[in-house]
């Protein structure tokens, strides 16, 4: 008969060896979750129109040739919609690679110089990404696994009537795994793209919001378990303070959101982290109240 | 339930997912491919989750059917693995843990995961699989049976709705 096999076997179900694949595996489909979420459109519509646009939102997601066809029709104004341009792709066993990304392409801004842009600029990166990581591949000495992965793509962040926000992720994983984001924040109303500095009438903001962060950092080791920043004073690695054009975002609630690429100001395990700045703070330095209330 | 409440929750859990994935396919490529795509699905749909209590039940039926699924489809190219042939008590005496699964027919095999190494109750179990109490209760019972625990925990009984005494 056997001893306590349940109790074996549950130990040994404990001690099962975890890949070391795991962690960026996850993260991976967290992102790719994200990114086949059911597409957000933006809209700058009038009431009168909303519930016309409902009756059509069905269709303009299958139809993209109908989405074009309606913005003749003058009271729905225009439909905002970011949809995946292409998808540039590449992958083999043999030498151990695999490389993903998604391309977007904004459709139905007024403001056609700047959403061509925009998407020449998506196109470009996403070449150069491409080329760059397929540099790096064909550098490697003959029969060497390559044991790299690239996986990048785009979602709709924010969507309001008056902004639009897209994010842009990448998943590098070589040795290790890197996770980075970049945000296009655009004002429908303006057509501008959004710039940090732009928002503030001087750059007093830069310490204004590296000083909030750092309490921010603070407050949140020590209110919570596993939180862990960088902020030692003396280690040139860690936060000191934030880039002017530090990566950052407008949220729903119009508050101003910087955000820092994972290993930037903390352990990768945090992933990539955001600090939303109270507006009442920075209220006397911003260029006006439009964006952030 | 917000994004990075269920986010935060697969990322605390994420070897729970892994070993139970492994333990049922006994394969690591398989296993990772099974909750990378569990949670794809989690997060695609995470609207469907009305009540964040649920989380738990909720993401582990996800896992679980995805495996299901996995499963059938390789069986379709793999020739369905027959139950081995149990043989003599003796044979139990060293077999460890993956080969212990083995033993047990698939739809057995995960009852045995949720009940023991997951510590789920039985309310809970159905829950997952979309099953009746009493079909898992059956299930377990013929689980054990074919491990034969109940005639060898050395405490006694061994009670498959109470979990370790």
């Amino acid at each position: 008969m056997i001893e306590q096999p349940l109790s074996q076997w549950r130990d040994a179900y404990q001690k099962i060896e975890i890949p070391e694949e795991l962690d960026m595996a996850i993260k991976i489909a967290i992102q790719r979750g994200k990114n086949q979420r059911p597409r957000k459109i933006v809209r700058t519509i009038i009431i009168a129109a909303a519930v016309a646009f409902c009756l059509f939102t069905g269709s303009l997601n299958a139809l993209p040739a109908f989405a074009s066809s309606l913005q003749d029709v003058p009271v729905l104004g225009a439909i905002v919609d970011v949809l995946t341009f292409t998808r540039i792709s590449a992958s083999s066993e043999e030498q151990g690679y695999d490389i993903n990304i998604d391309v977007p392409e904004i459709k139905g801004l007024d403001n056609e110089e700047l959403q061509s842009s925009l998407n020449a600029q998506y196109l470009d990166e996403a070449k150069q990404l491409y080329t760059d990581f397929m540099d790096e591949i064909g550098g490697l000495p003959d029969g060497q696994l390559a044991h790299q992965a690239l996986d990048a793509g785009y979602q709709v962040k924010v969507s309001t009537d008056s902004l639009l926000v897209i994010e842009h992720w990448k998943v590098e994983i070589g040795a290790s795994g890197a996770e980075s984001v970049k945000y296009d924040t655009i004002d429908l109303d303006q057509q501008v793209l959004l710039t940090l500095p732009g928002l503030f009438t001087d750059d007093s903001y830069i310490e204004i919001v590296t000083a909030n962060i750092r309490e921010q950092m603070t407050k949140q080791m020590a209110e919570e378990e596993g939180v862990m920043y960088f902020m030692d004073e003396d280690d040139p690695y860690a936060f000191h303070q934030i880039d002017a054009n530090q990566t950052f975002y407008i949220n729903e609630n119009h508050k101003l959101v910087i955000v820092f690429d994972e290993y930037a100001v903390a352990p990768g395990v945090m992933g990539v982290v955001e600090f939303t700045i109270p507006t009442e703070i920075i209220a006397d330095d911003l260029a006006g109240n439009i964006y952030i209330q | 339930m917000g994004k990075t409440d269920i986010e935060q929750y697969i990322w605390q859990d994420r070897e729970r997912f892994y070993r139970l994935a492994f333990t049922y396919v006994r394969n690591e490529e398989d296993a990772l491919d099974i909750v990378s795509e569990s949670i794809v699905k989690a997060i695609k749909n995470r609207k469907r989750l009305r009540d964040d209590r649920a989380v738990k039940a909720w993401f582990y039926s996800i896992v679980v059917h995805t495996a299901f699924d996995f499963m059938r489809k390789r069986n379709r190219t793999v020739p369905s693995g027959q139950v081995p042939d149990r043989g003599t008590e003796d044979r139990y005496q060293d077999i460890d843990l993956t080969a212990a699964m083995t033993y047990l027919p698939e739809e057995l095999r995960m009852i045995v995961i949720l009940r023991f190494f997951e510590d789920m109750k039985i309310s809970e179990i159905a829950q997952v699989l979309k099953q009746n109490e009493n079909t898992v209760k059956s299930r377990l019972y013929r689980a054990l049976r074919i491990l034969k625990i109940e005639l060898t925990e050395p405490e006694g009984k061994y009670n498959p709705a109470g979990g370790l005494s």
